[in-house]
């Protein structure tokens, strides 16, 4: 029997009332600790920073004009300057930050509205204020000692971990009152370094048509495929492979015994690692920026130059000095091995 | 297996991302995962506090003599002996939660009677290799040693039992995880014999659990230690949690038996059954990217789109 829920995975979609769907990524309870963490330090960091600022500016005051700042004043403006940075901080941030902190910067996270739009001040307000009832229960020192004072300063999380976990949109006791939650911020494709360790992939790439161009949704498909196919097992690779290769191979009148692997690697190669890009005095390609026409994605290729997995040695004056079309001496496709 | 037609969508996740999908799933099959955690770890529970109460006894007669500033003190020993107990006994005791969730993401949900089947027909290879290798069982041992003689004996308890059977399940669950998983989900025999192997009709379990662990040691061994120490910070949360609640409701903010008998071990198989949920989907996780699953979806998608393209 078939699964009739759609499947479970951390997104949301929200409908703009222009009926405009967007997709983002929700950050749950542990994707937001660590900016939680992060942003802890950095507000003490803050505050000892003020204290050291305030002492030096004490004690030159009192040598230089022989003014002194009486201890009462000093520790009120503290009492004050901890207070706004404890109960304002987040606020401040999320509302001229675009609904981030330092440590949702860190994590490349950010709070929005729950109908897709950025946070207001109001909004950034209402979930920080509510940020210690979401840190309740609070445990007493008391706990590990009787001698200790009775100081309820352990926070647990409970009441937010309990929140995120019943709610559909991970929402804190905050996020639901001020009507927000928090989305991983998309990062534009990182590149990840590619071995492409078969000299015959270039041949190969010649020999596709040239009228031949590939959709963006292919590309991406094919690039995600290169850059994971080391991790992959030989058998299990070619199976993969051949699943788009087998209808391309066809298309492009290919020998049947052509390597799927090959042929994937080298349109990869032809797309990504065009001329313009070949330096001749550098082991590394750097692909061109990305065309509208195929997809976002732009991959440094490094030629391996030593002995491969599939046992081939690459010539080095091939790997230096060689272009694409100087590469190919109208080698036939190549077969499985 | 119907890759596109996953209850979970098939993709290779972050560390991080999987703990949250895991708090999903939980959400989702919420229910019955607590009746397959009650089903299968009430009786370790319950021999468990049997073997185990008499080691807090005689520790809390013992310290009464001593001075102490804790109310905690005199049950360190208890929560350590017990807290290694779940720690061995979990695999075992929750395959039946592995078996439904491996079931309900990849085929669809099982009754209690399938899920128990499903189960108990690989019985010898739990019981072999979850039960004594991985020292499931053999944890009542030590356990029963120490119910029959409480007093503290370190070359019991800290030799023996914490750094020998605790420590050495740590290191071998830390770089193969998934047992249950193979034994219970892929149905891995203990042996094939030698036809069926050179055909490729089955792997054993040690070929199987050897290629799926093949470059995926460090990863593992790192995953490991995260989930250590959220289970252990979630178990202190909600014993905490619980505190509290006893406290603003009864008045009574310090620990006593409840705490001991009932919601200590109730918190630690708790996270037990997060620990296996969570488990699964590093599993399901480790696949997508060894078998390129993600890959295998998207060229499907791709060849059918090229072919009526060309249609």
């Amino acid at each position: 029997m078939l699964v009739s829920k759609p499947p479970l995975d951390l997104t949301a979609t929200i409908q703009t009332p222009e009926n405009i769907q967007f997709e983002y990524r929700i950050a749950g309870p542990f994707r937001r600790l660590p900016a939680l963490v992060i942003d802890f330090f950095v507000r003490m960091m803050i505050i000892l920073t003020g204290y050291i600022c305030f002492v030096v500016f004490s004690a030159t005051l009192t040598r230089y004009i022989g003014l002194s700042i009486t201890a009462e004043i000093g520790l009120l403006l503290a009492m004050v300057f901890d207070f706004l940075l404890l109960w304002f901080y987040g606020a401040i941030f999320e509302t001229y930050w675009n609904g981030q902190t330092p440590g949702k910067w860190a994590c490349q996270i950010r709070a929005i509205s729950t109908d897709g739009r950025p946070i207001n001040a109001f909004q950034a307000t209402v979930r920080n204020l509510l940020r210690p009832a979401d840190f309740m229960p609070f445990l007493s020192l008391e706990i590990f000692s009787r001698e200790a004072p009775p100081a309820y300063i352990i926070p647990t999380f409970l009441v937010s971990l309990i929140c995120m976990i019943i709610t559909r949109r991970f929402q804190r006791l905050g996020d639901l009152a001020a009507g927000t939650m928090v989305v991983v911020n998309e990062r534009s494709w990182v590149p990840a370094k590619v071995r492409l360790e078969d000299p015959r992939m270039m041949s190969l790439s010649e020999y596709i048509p040239a009228n031949f161009r590939l959709t963006s949704t292919m590309a991406k498909a094919i690039a995600l495929y290169v850059e994971r196919r080391s991790r992959i097992p030989t058998s299990r690779r070619l199976e993969l492979a051949s699943y788009l290769a087998a209808p391309l191979l066809k298309q492009f009148g290919f020998r049947e015994d052509t390597s799927p692997d090959l042929l994937l690697c080298a349109i990869y190669y032809r797309e990504f690692v065009s001329k313009e890009a070949f330096t001749s005095e550098s082991k590394v390609f750097r692909a061109p920026p990305p065309s509208s026409t195929s997809a976002p994605i732009a991959a440094p290729v490094t030629i391996a130059d030593s002995a491969t997995q599939s046992g081939v040695t690459i010539p080095p004056l091939l790997i230096v000095t060689a272009s694409p079309v100087e590469a190919s001496n109208n080698v036939p496709p190549i077969s499985q091995n | 297996m119907q890759l596109d037609k996953t209850a979970i969508v098939i993709a290779q996740r972050s560390a991080i991302d999987i703990i949250d999908l895991s708090l999903l799933v939980m959400r989702t099959y919420a229910g019955s995962i607590v009746f397959f955690t009650i089903l299968g770890a009430a009786p370790f529970a319950l021999l468990n506090l049997l073997l185990s109460i008499p080691i807090l006894q005689y520790d809390s007669l013992a310290t009464e003599s001593i001075w102490y500033s804790s109310p905690w003190i005199y049950r360190v020993r208890y929560y350590f002996v017990a807290t290694g107990a779940v720690f061995l006994q979990a695999p075992i005791a929750l395959c039946l939660v592995t078996n439904f969730i491996g079931q309900s993401v990849f085929v669809e949900r099982q009754s209690a009677s399938q899920v128990g089947r499903a189960v108990f027909g690989q019985w010898r290879q739990v019981f072999t290799v979850l039960g004594l290798l991985r020292l499931g069982l053999v944890s009542y041992l030590a356990l029963m040693l120490l119910c029959l003689i409480p007093e503290f004996r370190p070359e019991v308890e800290v030799t023996i039992y914490l750094l020998g059977m605790v420590g050495f399940a740590y290191l071998v669950r830390a770089f193969r995880p998934f047992s249950p998983e193979i034994l219970v989900l892929e149905r891995s025999p203990l042996f094939v014999d030698k036809k069926k192997a050179d055909k490729g009709v089955s792997q054993s379990y040690r070929k199987r659990s050897s290629w799926l662990y093949s470059a995926q040691y460090n990863d593992n061994f790192g995953i490991h230690l995260i989930l250590s120490l959220v289970g252990a910070a979630t178990v202190l949360a909600l014993c905490s949690g619980a505190l509290f609640v006893s406290g603003v409701v009864f008045g009574k903010w310090e620990a006593g038996v409840l705490m001991d008998a009932i919601i200590f071990p109730l918190c630690l198989w708790t996270v037990a059954s997060w620990m296996t949920v969570l488990r699964f989907l590093f599993y399901m996780n480790s696949r997508i990217r060894s078998e390129g699953w993600e890959i295998e979806l998207r060229f499907k998608a791709e060849a059918e789109r090229w072919k009526e393209t060309l249609a």
